[in-house]
């Protein structure tokens, strides 16, 4: 219930946030494209207004990749329509948790880990065996 | 789990990959407001980190504080901690109880010497040998005394822990101290909120397991990540405060509008806490923006600052400095408003007096 002397929301007016973030993340293209520096822009710390938020998103859109990411809750990712310019958007529950743009060829998170890989592989044996010692097995009667 | 795996052996285990590290690492980093590329450092210090033992230790409080704890709004994530530690001993959580309890709490101190964290919720009664919160037979102070001095670290999370809070209010009658009067020199992290902000106590656990040492922490000993900026600093309505556009009371025009609450006993511009940008229940809201100015209750002695809905313009010199920051900041503002709140608050209470005549 809300008190009759809420504020319901505070101000919606742009602060000029979209514009600001976006000559930042051109100069960080300009350096990846050159260089192969990657970077990272945490869009939860800034005083952003839902206007700024809906800007933002308007000007990067979407391009040609996406990918949902299901990781302890939810992870969505998808390339904006600008190459090498993505959007990382983790989720805890229903809420958005975390949201970034990445500057790089490919987020690191959709990367697989040589590590889990390593894993993976002796999973795969172990499954694999498992699969002809089910099928091998006599059924007992 | 086996307490020799590391964390990462652990959820691989489980099917869960380095990327809920990395997810995790994103969000700590995010909420301490560390460099994005921060995350991954966290997120390596996690994978490869022991399953951190955790002695939680309640006094003086209410259980406001492992409410918040355990009611985050992003469960998947915020909860992701209760993977990352083992919670060794907490009276409200755990199943056991009576000497099987002290027990686990004796035998998670044996087995995790030197490494363990205590966290601790409520103040200490020192009045009268500490007989006023015993557990077991034991005073609040005995027990604290025994399961510190093998820890590597203390965290006091809420404003009675931290610097007393209510049990040390005026006219404290347990003689109830904070924990930092009492762990010497441990490394100590007070987590101050009635209750705190469950993103900070999470991010502040995180911080050390990945980093193996405190984050840091401000001339109060809280997290600056958290508690650097006053309510004030973020607050949304405070652009009326610099217009002098202030609610003089609850329910007029100017309180309708969502101008400020400062004339109306609002403590944020002294407060040093995240409530303006973290929020409550998932971001839906805050004190202020529901109408209510804020209370103060991160800082020390919120309680005995001379009534929540009297105006902070007086006395400057008794609220210290962080105030006359504040005040001076929105001088010319401020002092008007605080003398016409000043005399709002005369009329407020004259004519409550007359009433009760």
């Amino acid at each position: 219930m809300t008190s009759p002397c809420a504020a319901s929301e505070p101000i919606e007016t742009g602060a000029g946030f979209a514009d600001a973030l976006i000559s930042e993340a051109i100069a960080l293209v300009e350096r990846f494209a050159k260089t192969g520096e990657t970077a990272t822009i945490d869009l939860g710390g800034l005083p952003m207004s839902n206007r700024d938020r809906a800007e933002l998103d308007d000007f990067l859109g979407r391009g040609e990749v996406s990918a949902n990411i299901d990781v302890i809750g939810r992870t969505e990712v998808w390339e904006t329509r600008f190459s090498g310019v993505w959007r990382v958007r983790h989720f805890g529950g229903a809420e958005v948790a975390t949201d970034l743009i990445e500057i790089a060829a490919c987020p690191k998170i959709l990367f697989a880990d040589p590590r889990d890989a390593e894993s993976a592989a002796r999973g795969m044996a172990k499954a694999l065996e498992l699969k002809h010692g089910i099928v091998e097995t006599p059924h007992e009667t | 789990m086996k307490h020799d795996d590391n964390l990462a052996g652990e959820m691989q285990r489980r099917g869960v990959s380095r990327r809920a590290f990395l997810k995790f690492g994103s969000y700590v980093a995010s909420l301490m407001a560390l460099p994005p590329s921060a995350a991954e450092a966290l997120a390596e210090g996690l994978a490869a980190a022991r399953r951190q033992s955790v002695i939680w230790l309640s006094f003086q409080e209410c259980t406001g504080c492992t409410e918040s704890l355990t009611r985050s709004y992003a469960p998947t994530l915020e909860n992701l901690i209760f993977d990352f530690i083992s919670l060794d001993y907490h009276e409200t959580l755990m199943a056991v109880s009576g000497e099987a309890a002290e027990k686990a709490r004796e035998a998670a101190m044996a087995a995790n010497r030197g490494k363990y964290i205590v966290v601790v919720d409520g103040s200490v009664p020192m009045k009268d040998g500490g007989v006023y919160a015993t557990i077991g037979g034991r005073t609040n102070h005995q027990i604290l005394e025994d399961t510190v001095k093998d820890a590597f670290a203390v965290v006091a999370v809420g404003t009675c822990a931290a610097f007393g809070g209510l049990p040390r209010a005026n006219p404290n009658p347990t003689g109830a101290v904070p924990i930092s009067t009492l762990v010497g020199g441990k490394p100590l992290i007070n987590i101050s909120g009635c209750p705190p902000i469950p993103e900070a106590m999470t991010g502040a656990l995180a911080y050390v397991l990945s980093f193996g040492k405190l984050p840091e922490l401000d001339h109060l000993g809280r997290p600056k990540a958290f508690f650097g900026e006053t309510i004030h600093d973020r607050c949304y309505r405070r652009p009326f405060y610099e217009r002098g556009e202030f609610a003089d009371g609850f329910d007029d025009a100017g309180a309708r509008q969502g101008f400020c609450l400062y004339k109306v006993g609002c403590k944020g511009p002294v407060t040093y806490n995240s409530c303006a940008t973290m929020k409550w229940n998932g971001g839906v809201s805050f004190p202020i923006q529901s109408g209510h100015g804020c209370l103060g209750c991160s800082e020390p002695d919120f309680w005995d600052q001379g009534g929540f809905y009297r105006p902070l313009s007086t006395p400057l010199g008794a609220m210290g400095p962080a105030l006359a920051g504040a005040a001076l900041a929105g001088a010319a503002l401020g002092v008007g408003a605080a003398l016409s709140a000043r005399s709002h608050q005369k009329s407020y209470l004259a004519s409550a007096e007359k009433e009760k005549e």
